[in-house]
């Protein structure tokens, strides 16, 4: 499927010829290459093994589940037009490309020894380098952080539908099985999380289905914060498309969820308390917990050394996606998958001891607010005189304030091109 | 063609161990980022509404690409990705593209 293409040959070739010029000793590409072990096989993992591959690197990766189901696009099954089967992907595609791909969990990173260790496999899988891409986990009641009352049980009768899957079934059957007239609520939490844009697509396409099918339902969000991603963008989209169903309450108006009662329903804020018929909660996030397991798990997202992206504390470990710390890149799968390719190319470079390319990435998020409505916001990114990753002055930005209904039909067009192009990559 | 490419590699690897934060980004890792979007190797998804943007002659990709930074024309996405990206870049990823058939 993925041709072997010129880029590959390039990059051997002038890793040959750079690798020759720096080391008189004439050692052998195929020496250079070394053992990458990955774990997780969502849009940084599969990406960073694929590309890895490809620069002729010997790749494991490990995932717990044999398939990936993406966040991105899952709101088109909540919103009734779109299949869990078009989100899912097996990870064939990787093993065809030749990554060794492991289903299992992960029970034990040994940093010094370099190796990690996977439940039910006796022997420890070795690695030059290991690229930990976790996506994240919930702050759950009784966490530092977490929504009082709301617990892994509590996500049975109010799903998060935040980690795409049985939660987003869980939901979208909920929302089938609701009466015209019902109201939805959704806790939104406060910055950082996965996808900040995400929640209010969701509402959008959520409004989409009620609007088709349950016209005198409402939705409620209760944010735990007073602005959000594309926010013009999404309010004159819901006064348009959808007039008086969305209710946005933010922290300042006592939009902050403190508990919630999934016995009855309720959402509890600072200032008062709502009933929904459906709730979806969406809980404050941390990196995913298999870090804690390289030491990496104190701070709930992972600094990380923005031109290779591995860990500032435990060398040899990278971190990208939803995990890390990435300055001006929002938690997003496109990030990830961006994030995914320029580590390949650093740890390409660092098996063979050549120097690191300076990383330049993009990050584009599309957001449907209707089947033939879309919205986007863009961003350029580089290292900026800080160390940091900055994004390019005067680049970038949100679609246009105003625009036609062709415009939008197109970034609504664009925004499926954009998923089959990146899942082909990817999972194809 | 080919060793154009090899040659400019190279001559960053070379050049990046003399001032490392000052060095522009390598064209390969300038390049990849458009895959997302327009495919592995630029070449698209079949059924795709993005197109493909491999094997067009370089210049005239640029001057597109240039074009973009202007606002012309005005298009949906490119105008603000192209203002990302030097008029060097743009070259770059365009000789890049240009090279795989």
């Amino acid at each position: 499927m993925i041709k072997t293409n010129s880029r590959r040959d390039v990059l051997k070739l002038a890793g040959a010829a750079t690798l020759a010029s720096l080391m008189p000793s004439g050692k052998s590409f195929a020496q250079a290459a070394g053992n990458v072990v990955v774990i997780g096989g969502g849009f940084g993992g599969g990406t960073v093994a694929k590309y890895l591959k490809k620069l002729g690197a010997n790749v494991t990766l490990i995932d717990r589940d044999s398939s990936f189901v993406t966040c991105p696009f899952s709101n088109t099954v909540l919103g009734g037009f779109g299949e869990m089967r078009q989100v899912t992907h097996t990870f064939d595609g990787l093993r065809k490309a030749g990554v060794n791909v492991v289903t299992g969990n992960v029970t034990g990173i040994d940093a010094t020894a370099k190796r990690v260790t996977v439940a039910g496999n006796t022997t420890p899988i070795p690695y030059d380098r290991l690229v930990m891409s976790p996506g994240i986990d919930f702050k759950f009641a009784g966490q530092p952080g977490g929504i009082a009352g709301y617990d892994e049980a509590a996500a049975e009768k109010m799903p998060h539908a935040w980690k795409a899957g049985a939660q987003t079934e869980l939901l979208r059957r909920q929302l089938i099985a609701m009466d015209d007239g019902g109201v939805v609520i959704m806790a939104i939490p406060n910055n950082p999380y996965r996808c900040p844009p995400g929640p209010y697509e969701r509402a959008s396409l959520i409004a989409h289905y009620l609007k088709t099918s349950k016209p005198k339902s409402k939705i409620i969000l209760l944010d735990g914060k007073d602005v959000f991603s594309k926010q013009a963008l999404f309010t004159a989209g819901w006064a348009a498309l959808y007039p008086g169903m969305v209710e946005w309450v933010s922290f300042s108006q006592g939009g902050n969820v403190a508990r919630v009662d999934p016995n009855s329903m309720t959402v509890f804020t600072d200032f008062g308390q709502h009933k929904g018929n459906v709730v979806n909660v969406i809980p404050p996030q941390r990196s995913g917990r298999v870090l804690d397991l390289a030491g990496l798990g104190s701070a709930d997202f992972v600094q990380v050394n923005p031109q290779t992206f591995e860990s500032r504390a435990v060398p040899n470990i990278h971190v990208i996606g939803d995990a890390c710390v990435a300055g001006a890149m929002p938690k997003s799968g496109f990030s990830a998958n961006n994030q995914g390719k320029v580590t390949a190319v650093a740890i390409a470079a660092l098996l063979r001891g050549q120097p690191v390319p300076q990383p330049s990435m993009i990050n584009v998020c599309y957001s449907l607010m209707a089947p033939d409505y879309g919205i986007s916001v863009a961003s350029v990114h580089k290292i900026g005189d800080d160390g940091t990753i900055i994004s390019v002055p005067n680049s970038g930005g949100t679609s246009p304030a105003t625009a036609t209904a062709e415009f939008r039909k197109m970034e609504a067009d664009y925004a499926r091109g954009w998923y089959a192009s990146i899942s082909n990559e990817i999972w194809g | 063609m080919i060793s154009r490419t090899i040659g400019s590699v190279v001559l960053l690897s070379l050049a990046f161990s003399g001032t490392a934060m000052a060095q522009a980004a390598d064209p390969v890792v300038l390049a990849q980022s458009c895959a997302s979007c327009h495919g592995v190797d630029g070449k698209g998804v079949q059924g795709g509404t993005i197109p493909p943007i491999n094997g067009r002659a370089a210049a005239a990709m640029a001057t597109q690409m240039k074009g973009y930074k202007a606002d012309q024309p005005a298009v949906t996405m490119m105008n603000r990705l192209a203002k990302g990206y030097t008029d060097a870049e743009i070259d770059a990823i365009a000789a890049y593209y240009a090279n795989i058939k």
